[in-house]
């Protein structure tokens, strides 16, 4: 997790999409976010949706 | 803030007369009085705007014994608590002001003082028993200090204007440094636009005995490897970036003799500096604003808003293009530099009301997008990172529209935009990368100038400026994450060459007004520094723990709203019915052969497009072109080609301390 403890991450994606609020946040700045985070690169088929960004996380950790 | 000024002479006896010349030309930086110390080497000038005791701080200062003097320009603002220190080290204070402070913490600690001061500050210290000078500033540039060198005498001042008072000192324009100004907005420090003209660099002190010199850094804006960022927990960053803000404030509001009012921008920052501000203030604050005659520039809705929800007494100006143009000449006078926007003037105009309502001081929001990461282009960069990673990817490129919501208007075009304009150099390799779209576009305007005006002719292709600069990187930043990288950029050209100089102090001082920034309080940059980049701006949303942290002290309307740069309107002014008439007088063929700045037609097709158009849709490159133009033969015309020193009023008294006597005991 490059150094990003699991919650931290969990914390900071939900005041991401508070921030967004009334709307959802762009899948893309989701991907941006998670990128940076985890140090890693989304491949283009998963940045369709929040939800299939947010799919990758969780495999991330392991957990499908 | 004052002005202040000095001449260095180890060789013949400093002339007290020129001193007085340069005296007068700094008189706007403080009316309220003025002075000068002298022995048989040094002249400390110093004019006045006062303060912090107006009564017991007259300067030139020293400490008891006279050993060491000072003149100083600016605020210590923990000046009560060294001064405490002081005492219990034995000192006696004599007045209740920070310059007495400022003096004998140099006594007490030599240089290690400027790293306990927390403020802005320009000052000279003389040591007359060890006869060296010190010449310091501040760590981000809030105040100018320049010198040079003419006849065998070091000569500084707040601003080059004095030192032209010296018929010694040449007048000419610095190829590196509109080398500088036409790839980052202004010269960087130590270089100005004037050849043999330098500026004290931010965060750094010279100091000088005889013919040796010596530049020593004690501060520079450094960030942790990115692996290593402190500060992980978001809600407590939020709570610490609140308290830091909060005293950064209150040191800035309360640490002054006379009353301090404060700006409303429309936007977050100083939105969140008022708002703090009302919770220290025993009386009625006074705010003040801008606005603009043009409703695309206008942010008079928020401004109010702000105002109304803290109940302040609110002034503001309404400025309009014909009132640019008409006060571009002065704004250049001020500022010493070329614009490549009109930015400036309104500001100089806005510090005006400021003073005309009997105020002196302003405390701003300025500095909060450089520490905090609020521009545009820091997003742009995370956003060009995102496409680097698969630069053929269309769906990355789509992140564009995330920051320019209207291409989501044109979704045909937007992607090839994208890789068009923010596509180019994805280099992840290249420190500067969030730059370099910034200063190609700038760097374009190079093929106006004569190339004997540029370094080498012009034949190294423009790369002198940036590749100078990117060597400047502090050891240890290949560490850092991207965004520090062009946070510490963008503290390095636009903050202090251009922000807190043509667009802050000297459009401040032109209305002889202090400003005081408390997001460039250092504590507040180094907490800011800590926390991690993704946290500095989350996802996209810039300054998300800023808005988090002063949610219940600011309207919703202004914490939820985007991002809105500073603009003011362009060229328009200059080519309608109110053209000014210098204008015509300046860019006459004669008149732009005669500087030789720019290749001969190419000045004249700019401002004839412009005209053609009476100044209205120009695109970004033809407005700065235009006013690159403009500023330049304005800035030659008033500093080299038509001179005129400014005449000591002998009318206005001057306290003198005169010291060239044996004993410097005797009065």
């Amino acid at each position: 997790m490059a150094g990003v403890q699991p919650h931290r991450i969990d914390d900071e994606l939900a005041a991401l999409r508070a921030a967004c609020e009334p709307g959802e946040p762009d899948p893309l700045e989701v991907a941006i976010y998670l990128e940076e985070a985890l140090r890693i690169a989304i491949p283009d088929d998963a940045l369709r949706s929040v939800e299939t960004v947010l799919a990758l996380l969780a495999v991330h950790r392991g957990s499908p | 803030m004052c002005g202040i000024c000095g001449i260095y002479s180890p060789t013949a006896p400093p002339e007290p007369e020129l001193a007085l010349r340069m005296m007068a030309a700094l008189r706007h930086r403080g009316p309220d009085g003025q002075g000068y110390f002298r022995d048989q080497t040094v002249v400390l000038g110093h004019t006045r705007l006062s303060i912090i005791d107006p009564r017991g701080g007259t300067q030139p200062m020293a400490t008891a014994d006279e050993r060491i003097w000072i003149t100083f320009n600016g605020e210590i603002f923990n000046y009560l608590e060294l001064g405490r220190e002081l005492e219990a080290r034995g000192h006696r204070l004599r007045t209740a002001s920070d310059t007495e402070v400022a003096v004998r913490a140099y006594q007490e600690w030599g240089t290690d003082c400027f790293r306990r001061f927390n403020g802005q500050w320009a000052m000279g210290i003389w040591d007359r028993d060890a006869e060296v000078l010190t010449l310091a500033r501040d760590r981000f540039g809030i105040h100018p200090l320049f010198y040079t060198r003419a006849g065998g005498a070091l000569l500084f001042a707040s601003e080059i204007k004095a030192l032209f008072c010296c018929p010694d000192v040449r007048r000419e324009l610095d190829p590196r440094g509109l080398d500088e100004l036409l790839t980052f907005w202004s010269p960087l420090a130590p270089r100005t636009l004037f050849a043999g003209v330098e500026q004290v660099r931010p965060g750094t002190f010279l100091t000088v005995h005889g013919s040796r010199e010596t530049v020593t850094d004690y501060w520079s804006p450094s960030f942790p490897p990115s692996e290593s960022a402190s500060r992980q927990d978001l809600h407590r960053n939020v709570e610490e970036l609140r308290e830091a803000v909060k005293d950064a404030t209150r040191l800035r509001f309360l640490r002054s003799d006379v009353p301090v009012g404060a700006y409303l921008s429309g936007g977050i920052d100083s939105a969140v500096t008022a708002a703090t501000i009302t919770r220290f203030a025993e009386a009625e604050l006074h705010t003040f604003s801008l606005r603009f005659a043009d409703d695309e520039y206008d942010e008079g809705g928020f401004q109010r808003l702000m105002s109304e929800r803290l109940g302040t007494a609110h002034r503001e100006i309404v400025v309009s293009e014909n009132d640019i143009a008409r006060h571009l000449p002065e704004a250049v006078w001020h500022a010493e530099s070329a614009m490549l926007r009109s930015a400036p003037v309104p500001m100089m105009l806005l510090s005006r009301l400021v003073r005309d309502a009997g105020y002196k001081v302003v405390v701003t929001g300025e500095g909060a997008d450089e520490v905090l990461a609020g521009y545009d282009i820091f997003r742009e960069a995370k956003v060009r990172q995102f496409m680097a990673r698969d630069p053929q990817s269309a769906a990355r490129a789509r992140a564009v529209e995330l920051l320019y919501p209207w291409m989501k208007r044109s979704p045909n075009q937007a992607p090839s935009f994208a890789r068009s304009f923010f596509g180019q150099q994805l280099d992840v390799a290249d420190p500067a990368m969030s730059h370099r779209p910034r200063w190609r576009s700038t760097g374009a305007l190079k093929a106006l100038l004569n190339p004997d005006r540029l370094p080498n002719g012009g034949r190294d292709g423009g790369a002198t400026a940036a590749d100078e600069l990117v060597g400047q990187l502090p050891t240890g930043s290949a560490d850092w994450d991207p965004l520090s990288r062009a946070q510490w950029l963008e503290i390095r050209t636009l903050l202090g060459g251009y922000l807190l100089s043509s667009q802050g102090d000297r459009m401040l001082m032109a209305g002889s007004v202090e400003g005081r920034f408390p997001f460039l309080d250092h504590r507040l940059f180094e907490l800011a520094a800590q926390i991690p980049a993704r946290q500095r701006i989350l996802g996209l949303q810039e300054k998300y723990l800023l808005r988090q942290a002063f949610a219940d002290l600011v309207p919703r309307e202004i914490v939820t709203r985007a991002k809105q740069p500073y603009r003011a309107p362009g060229a328009a002014g200059f080519f309608g019915p109110a053209s000014p008439d210098w204008l015509g007088e300046l860019t006459s063929s004669a008149a732009l052969a005669r500087a030789g700045i720019f290749k001969p037609g190419v000045a004249e097709r700019v401002v004839d497009k412009s005209r053609r158009s009476t100044g209205r849709g120009l695109s970004n490159s033809d407005s700065m072109r235009l006013m690159a133009v403009l500023t330049l033969q304005l800035l030659h015309h008033q500093f080299i080609d038509s001179w005129r020193s400014p005449v000591p009023d002998p009318s206005a008294p001057v306290v003198v301390f005169d010291r060239r006597g044996p004993d410097r005991r005797a009065p």
